[in-house]
């Protein structure tokens, strides 16, 4: 659905006579059906690409598509469901007000606009706060705004920039069960996150950007279990001892838990004698997880 | 939806009545009563009234009418929300800019109705009608194609008005100017036929409405071919 040829943007300064490579030859393809995620530190290119999806601008070079056509063309002809990262809407509007001009300019009309409105302000518990002007709003109704601005419509290509930002977790579990029912296999949603856990549940793939350039593109959750080495922590019910020569295994600082190093069907094995030999395990978890892992390796440590 | 997202005319024309249209009602009413204030004594010819107080007016109104209607949604990022729609911009734009000009417009049967108040008469002149629309066409239609481009949309559109009324209030009285003056006043939108106080000829019209017109579009080319963002996130 969505291809990028070696897509480069500068952004040029005429005044100060300074430029800015925000995205340097980026290839990319993402498939119809898909959830992709895009990562990367601030400044790595990730808003500047969302950007050159929705058509609200033009890359310095290369070629975008959106099911071949150029982005602008796409979405004045289909419209997508976006999220931008810094909310903005008119400060006067309410948010009653807010969502039915943007679903009159969405397309929808009569019956259909009001359902998918008291949908969405349902769905993102907006329902007491529907009267109140958009300056208003704290910074998460706000975020909830944008997320729901962004349902009204119904389609093909989703792009949620920064979907979290500023949520408390009962929305940011919300957000995450709603992203999981817009799945569907003529859809393509883009989340684009700091929030790596977030990406890894619900994405099928995540591309990292790191100085404009994409450095890696990881396996989601849907990916298969890598054969690679990983770190997990055990925990076990009241302080049991660690069995002798238990693979790659150390113990941690606090009582009763493990830190066990290998390849997941390695630890499987172990963790599976271990309970057959009566110790209860109570949590066993990812030290790091892969896409963390994979995001340092690709854009250092320090970002 | 349409690329010209009609069905959107109600909320803008809301806006326009919430926002410009309470200072143009405002004049009118002001005008109704320093009218009706001054000595029962005056007498007062509708028409001329009129015509005063719109001469006085209209250009300043027609800056508020139409300052930033581009701009404004460039430089808040609000353009993202309306134009991630299925809906093309060059045309919303063009049907506020139409919007706009139908209220500005409406500010001289108000106008009328506030002389009337006074005069007992009810004169909406065709004439004043039509030059205002002139005006319309070129200031605005300079406010709107500037405003594709700055933030300071109206005050671009002022300052080339000013130039063109300067130069051209000396033309008119005979004063010999250089080259370069003669060249600006020639290239500038012929901003006299919005004038109350000017006699136009036919050719003047319609020069002012092929120049108006070449501006709206000119506008309207800008929106469809310049990616509305600056940058990642503005």
């Amino acid at each position: 659905m969505i291809e990028l040829q070696s897509v480069s943007k500068t952004y040029r300064s005429l005044l100060r006579g300074r430029t800015v490579r925000a995205l340097e030859d980026l290839t990319l393809s993402i498939s119809r059906g898909e959830v992709f995620g895009i990562a990367g530190p601030n400044g790595a290119g990730k808003s500047t690409l969302i950007s050159l999806l929705t058509g609200f601008l033009n890359p310095t070079a290369g070629t975008v598509r959106v099911d071949n056509a150029v982005p602008r063309a796409w979405v004045e002809r289909h419209g997508v469901s976006y999220l931008t990262e810094l909310v903005a809407l008119p400060p006067r509007w309410t948010i009653d007000r807010a969502l039915a001009r943007l679903a009159v300019l969405g397309g929808l009309s009569g019956e259909q606009r009001s359902t998918r409105i008291e949908h969405a302000i349902e769905q993102l518990g907006l329902a007491e706060h529907r009267r109140k002007q958009v300056r208003q709003l704290s910074k998460g109704n706000l975020q909830r705004l944008g997320l729901a601005q962004s349902l009204l419509s119904d389609s093909n290509l989703v792009i949620l920039d920064e979907p979290t930002h500023g949520l408390d977790p009962l929305y940011t579990q919300r957000f995450r069960d709603i992203v999981t029912a817009l799945r569907r296999p003529d859809r393509t949603i883009l989340i684009a996150s700091h929030n790596l856990d977030e990406l890894e549940r619900l994405t099928d793939r995540v591309a990292i950007l790191g100085k404009g350039r994409l450095q890696r593109i990881v396996g989601g959750a849907a990916e298969e279990a890598g054969t690679g080495s990983a770190v997990y922590r055990l925990v076990v019910a009241g302080g049991a001892e660690m069995p002798e020569g238990f693979p790659g295994a150390a113990v941690s600082g606090r009582p009763g838990e493990w830190r066990m190093e290998g390849t997941l069907a390695a630890l499987n094995a172990a963790v599976g004698s271990l309970i057959e030999s009566g110790v209860t395990i109570t949590a066993f978890y990812p030290e790091a997880s892969r896409l963390e892992t994979a995001f340092r390796d690709a854009v250092g440590g320090g970002a | 939806m349409t690329r010209f997202p009609l069905a959107y005319a109600h909320w803008e024309v809301r806006d326009y009545f919430r926002g410009p249209g309470t200072i143009l009602i405002a004049i009118a009413a002001l005008a109704a009563v320093i009218l009706v204030r001054l000595p029962a004594a005056a007498v007062f010819e509708s028409e001329d009234t009129i015509a005063t107080i719109a001469g006085q007016s209209l250009f300043p109104l027609c800056l508020i009418v139409t300052a930033g209607m581009v701009s404004r949604d460039l430089a808040e990022g609000w353009y993202r929300a309306y134009f991630s729609r299925p809906v093309a911009p060059s045309f919303f734009y063009l049907q506020r800019w139409l919007l706009g000009g139908i209220v500005f417009l409406l500010y001289i049967p108000l106008l009328a109705a506030a002389v009337a108040i006074r005069t007992g008469e009810f004169v909406v002149p065709g004439w004043i009608v039509g030059r205002a629309a002139l005006l319309y066409l070129l200031v605005g239609g300079t406010v709107f194609l500037f405003s594709t481009l700055t933030r300071r949309d109206w005050v671009v559109a002022a300052l080339l008005f000013i130039v063109y009324s300067v130069l051209h209030g000396l033309l008119s009285k005979g004063v010999p100017l250089g080259s370069l003056a003669r060249t600006i006043h020639a290239v500038l939108p012929p901003y006299h036929a919005g004038s109350l106080d000017s006699q136009l000829s036919s050719g003047d019209i319609r020069g002012a409405l092929v120049y108006g017109v070449a501006m709206v579009l000119a506008a309207m080319a800008v929106l469809t071919w310049r990616p509305m963002g600056s940058g990642g996130r503005a």
